[in-house]
């Protein structure tokens, strides 16, 4: 196979399996715009915190889905911790919301600063997927197994999702309370149970995405402005509140990033963003958002 | 002068005094380093600072649009600057950059771009409203640091410029002349921007802000005011950037980090996003804070190292008590004073900005209807 085509393949295959992190990332930011409106500017501080809860765990049970699961767990009481104490009391005065969860960003980064230093940390992958794949048409033959295993997790995580939203009371209620808040809770349904339980899935999603990502690329406490950004950016491309939204923008985002990166590198992120700004011009709401 | 212009202007004038006579007065309390410190670094910055977050206060009060991306237009205009006024040079990646020009004509430049780079970002985010725009903007303003940060080629990469010298010279050398540079544009911004909002512009940028469905069936361009508000903040938020970048001296991609872009938000709430004035005095007890950090200590933890902690529980603790951040709060201790005292009619409303539904923060005039001794004031006096 001539050296083009493998170089485009295997830059693909990166965008994709980017993609999938992306998503994993989105996927809680999305769900909990959607059903709460609650912009939740610390989506990147709760990652990083995840990543850490992670590294630490890994490191002292050396088990990886114990640290997966820790990341989700510890991150989504973290989660209630800060709706019920904050962010429910303010409900719908969403510009507020944005600023206490701004400030709160601000503090999670320099405590975790404080607590594990500015070096970057990774997380070794769970033995089975710790080698490469043999892939005839990448470059050199073979792929880190751990990235295919990121994309396996994705659409296990999208599955799942999808399963709780379509196929569960509670996923019943909440897209419900995505279409109608008021209506939902005339008809005698807790809402602020259901916003609870969304918040703190929508934050053990940061989490576990946090340990995913530490495991794929690395972890210091800066990197929450770029989990940030990359949540906006494929939210605001796939819709907000829409989860197959965030799919789709996942994969955009993901592959322009490494297509970008490889045959115009200086000039990845500039690409990224002329695509969101196109989405825009055509569809303000997001390639499968509902109309404001 | 009547008693009711003398409360008008008795404070404004008080405030402009204060900041004309404050350079000249420091040498007769410090030693000259110490003044030449808290003539740049703390009073220059301040009104720097300020204009930004003025840029982001007109565009919340008055657009109802919560834009992130102030920070960023200022770098924008600083690295435009940088271009402008460096000698012609070839970077490594072989592309020649820099045009040599005069400092004055260099700031005109990057004025210009400044206000068309915030109308591109208006014409990207004006068609979203309420919290997406604080997103979108947000997602922009991030976008562009990644861009300069990558960017070798005209933007330096993370090294950026060095050497570029405002028309006061280096400010170190010249202290004073800066700081008055830095506080004739803060006035004209300051004044311009409230002069705008009294005219037919400024009252149907208000009315789009209150109600765009509306102002659209009336048969304004809804659109195109929005483009034109960004258009001005990126302006004024371009000024910031020019003084800016002539106070460092330099400009690379921190500057426009995230954590610059959140300071300007968090100036602009601790100040009060309800009030013009509150940018300056939230920038000023912003590089307060900054700079007396290190000798905080609560409950025998010190803030020495933490300043970003210190700075992020203010916020919310502000954001979640003094939602008109402290001009507001000001505003209110002295309407409760003057009540006391027999002088207001009425018991101070606390104003929640904040609250304010879809992110629209409605500017609060403080000398219109709470002062007191309006005559035609519309709640009774109660006799005593």
């Amino acid at each position: 196979m001539p050296k083009d085509v493998t170089d485009f393949l295997t830059v693909c295959l990166n965008g994709v399996t980017l993609a999938a992190l992306f998503f994993i990332v989105a996927s809680g930011f999305t769900l909990i715009f959607g059903l709460l409106r609650t912009t939740n500017m610390a989506h990147g501080s709760l990652y990083v915190l995840g990543a850490y809860v992670g590294v630490s765990i890994v490191s002292a049970t050396g088990d990886w889905f114990v640290g997966l699961a820790a990341g989700f767990v510890v991150v989504a009481l973290i989660g209630i911790a800060i709706h019920v104490g904050l962010l429910a009391r303010m409900a719908g005065q969403d510009l507020r919301q944005a600023l206490v969860t701004i400030g709160l960003a601000i503090i999670i980064a320099d405590l975790l600063l404080a607590h594990y230093g500015g070096i970057a940390y990774q997380i070794p992958p769970p033995d089975f997927v710790a080698g490469s794949v043999q892939i005839p048409w990448v470059v050199g033959g073979s792929y880190s197994a751990y990235r295919l295993f990121m994309v396996v997790i994705a659409v296990a995580l999208g599955g799942a999702l999808w399963l709780i939203l379509n196929r569960t009371r509670i996923g019943m209620y909440i897209r419900a309370g995505i279409d109608d808040r008021d209506m939902l809770s005339a008809l005698g349904v807790n809402v602020s149970r259901v916003f609870l339980f969304v918040f703190a899935l929508g934050a053990g999603l940061a989490g576990l995405s946090g340990v995913v990502g530490a495991t794929a690329l690395s972890i210091t406490p800066s990197e929450d402005g770029f989990i940030l950004l990359t949540s906006l950016v494929v939210v605001i491309v796939g819709g907000m509140g829409s989860l197959g939204g965030a799919a789709i923008g996942a994969l955009i985002i993901g592959l322009s990033e490494q297509i970008g990166l490889f045959y115009a590198p200086t000039y990845s992120i500039f690409i990224t963003f002329v695509i969101m700004a196109g989405v825009l011009a055509i569809r303000p709401q997001g390639l499968r958002g509902r109309p404001a | 002068m009547t008693a009711t212009a003398a409360r008008r202007w008795g404070l404004p004038l008080a405030g402009v005094t204060l900041l004309v006579v404050y350079p000249l007065i420091l040498p007769a309390l410090f030693n000259a380093n110490q003044a030449r410190y808290w003539t740049l670094s703390i009073g220059s910055q301040s009104l720097i600072l300020g204009i930004v977050a003025l840029s982001l206060v007109f565009m919340s009060g008055y657009g109802g649009m919560v834009s992130l991306a102030q920070a960023a237009l200022a770098g924008f205009a600083a690295y435009a600057v940088a271009l402008a006024s460096l000698l012609p040079s070839t970077n490594a990646t072989g592309a020649t950059i820099g045009l040599g020009l005069p400092a004055i004509p260099s700031a005109i430049i990057a004025l210009v771009l400044a206000t068309l780079a915030g109308a591109l970002v208006g014409a990207i985010a004006s068609r979203s409203s309420g919290i997406y725009f604080l997103m979108l903007t947000l997602a922009l303003a991030v976008g562009f640091f990644y861009v300069v940060l990558q960017n070798y080629e005209f933007f330096g990469g993370h090294i950026g410029f060095a050497g570029i010298v405002g028309p006061t010279g280096q400010p170190r050398q010249n202290p004073i002349a800066f700081y008055y540079m830095c506080l004739v544009v803060a006035i004209g911004a300051y004044l311009g921007l409230r002069y705008l909002v009294r005219t037919q512009l400024g009252l149907t940028f208000q009315g789009i802000r209150d109600n765009p469905r509306r102002m659209r069936a009336l048969g304004y361009r809804v659109t195109l005011h929005r483009v034109a508000i960004f258009a001005l903040g990126g302006f004024v938020a371009g000024l910031s950037g020019v003084l800016g970048v002539w106070y460092r001296g330099n400009i690379s991609p921190g500057v426009v980090d995230l954590s610059r872009t959140i300071d300007v938000l968090i100036i602009a709430v601790i100040g009060g996003l309800g009030y013009p004035i509150g940018a300056f005095v939230g920038a000023f007890f912003f590089l307060i804070i900054d700079i007396f950090a290190s000798s905080v200590k609560v409950f025998g933890f010190s803030f020495d190292e933490r300043f970003n902690t210190l700075i992020g529980l203010g916020f919310v603790v502000v954001v979640l008590v003094a939602p008109d951040g402290l001009v507001g709060l000001a505003n209110r201790l002295w309407l409760s004073v003057a009540r006391r005292l027999g002088h207001a009619p009425s018991a101070p409303r606390a104003v929640d900005p904040l609250a304010a539904e879809a992110g629209v923060v409605p500017v609060i005039e403080i000398a219109s209807h709470d002062l007191p001794g309006r005559p035609e004031g519309d709640t009774p006096t109660p006799s005593p």
